[in-house]
C-alpha cells in the first residue's frame, strides 16, 4: 500500500492526523507530512478512514 | 448476485430504485406529489396528523437520510472517538427525551414562536439555530424509534403522539426558514441560500481580496484549523460547522457563508475552547469560475471540481463572542486575531487528544451521547428560555431504552442494526394504527 497525496488539494485540515496519527502529521507550519508513505497492512483501515475523511479528497491509496 | 453486488445496488440507489440528488427528489415527488416535508401556513397549525401524513414524512425522510449517508456526507468511524456508537445510542436517548422537550418549547412559544425560531437562520450568522438543527431535531428522535423497533424494544404503533409532535415541531421550524413549500435542501435543489439580502449584503461588502499568496495561505490555514477544532469540540461531528449558500453574485461568481463553532460550553472538555469566540463566520466570495456547488441538509458543501478554494477571491471573518451576543455586536476578525485563533485552536486540538487518551471507551460514549443529545435541542430551548427546565426534567439521565440498547449498540453487532436503519428505510417503520389521533 502506498499513500498518494494530491498536494494541490491538500490544505492541512488535519482529519488524516486525527484518525491515523502514526501515518500523518500536521507540522508547525500547518502543512501535512506523511510520516510513513508505505505503511504496513495493519494500518490499512486507518489509512482508508483518512482517505475517506479528507475534506478536499487529497488522499488516495495505491496498491 | 453476490453479497457485495447486492450491497452496492443499495448504495447506488435508495432501495435499489431511487437515485440521489435532484433526480431522486424528483422521483420521490413523482411517487408522492405532496410529501409532508413540504409545509404550508395552514398545515403547520394542527397538532394532529393522520397516519397517511406521518407515513408521507417517513417515506421522504428515509430517502433523504439515505442520500446523506450514501453520498459520503459523514466521515464514518474514528479510532479515537467511538462516534457511531454514541450517535446511535443518542438516537435512542433522544427518542426517550426529545418529545417532552419539544412539547415544553412549543408550550412556551407557540406555533408562531416556532416559526420565528425557524426564521433565525435567515437573519443571523454564527448561530446554532440553523438549518442543520432544525432538520435534525426531530429526525434524530424518530430514528431512535426506528432503532428501538429494530432492536425489538418497541412496537411501532406505540407513542404515536410523540412521533406526531416531533414531526410537527420540525415542520413549524422549517416553515419559518423556508416559507411555503419544501422544508429541506434536498427539496430545494440542494442549496441553502438562507440569509436575507439585508443581512447578506453587509457581510459581502466586508470581504477583501488577498494582498498576496502568503495571506491566502494564512486564510486557508485558518479555515482548516478552525474546522478541525470545531470537529473535536463537537466530539468528531459536523455539528461544529455549517455552510449556507451558494449566494449568486451579480456579474457571476457566488458566495458561501461558513460557520465554525469553537467555544461551546457545558461539556467536560469545553475548556479547550477557552478564550475563543463562540463562533467564527467566514464570508467566502468566489470568482466566476465553472464550479458546481451542492449543499445538503447538514450544511455540507460538495463542489465540482473539489479544489474550489482555488477560486476564492475575497474573504472576511466575523466573530460572535458568546451564544447570547446579539447580531448587532457581531464583529470583524482582523489578521492578528486570526493568527491568535489559529494558535489557540492548534493548542486546543492537542489538549483534546490528550484528554481523549485518558478516557475509556464507555466514558467517551457517555460524553458523546450527552453532547449529541444536547446539540439538537439546547440551541432552540436556550433561545426559548426553557433549557434549564428541560434539563431539570431529566434530559441528561440515561433512559431505560438507552441502557437496554447499550450492550448491542456499543458492540460490533451495531453495524447489523444500523445499515438497514440508515440505508434501507428501517429507521422509519410504519405506524400500524390506521386512525388519526
Amino acid at each position: 500500500m502506498k499513500i498518494i497525496v494530491d498536494w494541490d488539494l491538500c490544505e492541512g485540515h488535519g482529519q488524516c492526523e486525527f484518525v491515523a496519527p502514526d501515518i500523518f502529521t500536521i507540522n508547525d507550519a500547518g502543512d501535512l507530512e506523511v510520516v510513513d508513505e508505505t505503511p504496513e497492512a495493519g494500518q490499512r483501515r486507518n489509512v482508508e478512514q483518512a482517505v475517506r475523511r479528507c475534506p478536499t479528497r487529497a488522499l488516495s491509496i495505491e496498491d | 448476485m453476490s453479497e457485495a453486488e447486492d450491497f452496492a445496488k443499495f448504495i447506488e440507489k435508495f432501495l435499489g430504485e431511487v437515485p440521489g440528488g435532484v433526480e431522486g427528489d424528483r422521483e420521490m415527488r413523482r411517487r408522492d406529489p405532496s410529501p409532508l416535508v413540504d409545509t404550508t401556513a395552514a398545515d403547520i397549525r394542527p397538532d394532529n396528523l393522520s397516519d397517511d401524513q406521518i407515513q408521507s414524512w417517513f417515506d421522504y425522510m428515509a430517502w433523504n437520510l439515505w442520500e446523506l449517508i450514501a453520498t459520503r456526507s459523514t466521515e464514518g468511524e474514528s479510532g479515537l472517538i467511538p462516534r457511531q456508537e454514541y450517535e446511535t445510542l443518542s438516537f435512542v436517548q433522544q427518542w426517550s427525551v426529545n418529545p417532552n422537550a419539544v412539547r415544553v418549547i412549543t408550550d412556551k412559544v407557540g406555533v408562531d414562536g416556532l416559526v420565528e425560531l425557524g426564521r433565525v437562520p435567515r437573519r443571523e450568522i454564527g448561530t446554532k439555530l440553523n438549518h442543520i438543527r432544525n432538520y435534525a431535531s426531530s429526525l434524530m428522535a424518530v430514528l431512535g424509534r426506528g432503532v428501538c423497533v429494530s432492536l425489538d424494544q418497541l412496537d411501532p404503533g406505540v407513542r404515536r403522539e410523540d412521533v406526531r409532535d416531533c414531526i410537527q415541531f420540525a415542520r413549524r421550524l422549517w416553515h419559518g426558514t423556508w416559507g411555503e413549500g419544501p422544508g429541506l435542501a434536498s427539496g430545494r435543489g440542494f442549496a441553502l441560500p438562507l440569509l436575507e439580502d439585508d443581512v447578506l449584503q453587509p457581510l459581502l461588502a466586508a470581504a477583501k481580496p488577498f494582498a498576496d499568496e502568503e495571506e491566502r495561505n494564512a486564510f486557508r490555514r485558518f479555515n482548516a484549523t478552525t474546522e478541525l477544532f470545531g470537529f473535536l469540540m463537537h466530539y468528531d461531528t459536523r455539528l461544529g460547522m455549517g455552510d449556507t449558500g451558494p449566494y449568486p453574485l451579480p456579474g457571476g461568481g457566488f458566495a458561501l457563508i461558513r460557520d465554525h463553532f469553537l467555544n461551546e460550553t457545558g461539556y467536560p472538555w469545553s475548556e479547550i475552547g477557552e478564550g475563543l469566540p463562540y463562533a467564527v463566520t467566514e464570508v467566502l466570495v468566489f470568482k466566476p469560475d465553472p464550479i458546481e456547488v451542492r449543499i445538503n441538509d447538514i450544511g455540507t458543501t460538495f463542489t465540482k471540481p473539489a479544489d474550489y478554494l482555488k477560486s476564492l477571491d475575497r474573504v472576511a471573518v466575523f466573530a460572535r463572542d458568546t451564544i447570547d451576543t446579539p447580531m448587532s455586536e457581531i464583529r470583524l476578525v482582523d489578521h492578528d486575531e486570526r493568527a491568535r485563533i489559529i494558535r489557540a485552536c492548534e493548542a486546543g486540538v492537542l489538549k483534546m487528544y490528550k484528554m481523549l487518551s485518558k478516557l475509556d471507551r464507555d466514558e467517551k460514549i457517555r460524553n458523546g451521547v450527552r453532547m449529541y443529545s444536547h446539540e439538537f435541542m439546547r440551541p432552540l430551548a436556550h433561545r426559548a428560555g426553557v433549557w434549564d427546565d428541560i434539563l431539570a426534567a431529566g434530559f441528561d439521565e440515561l433512559s431505560d431504552a438507552a441502557r437496554e440498547a447499550w450492550p448491542i449498540l456499543s458492540s460490533p453487532r451495531a453495524a447489523e442494526i444500523l445499515a438497514p436503519v440508515f440505508l434501507l428505510g428501517k429507521g422509519f417503520p410504519p405506524l400500524r394504527n390506521a386512525a388519526a389521533v
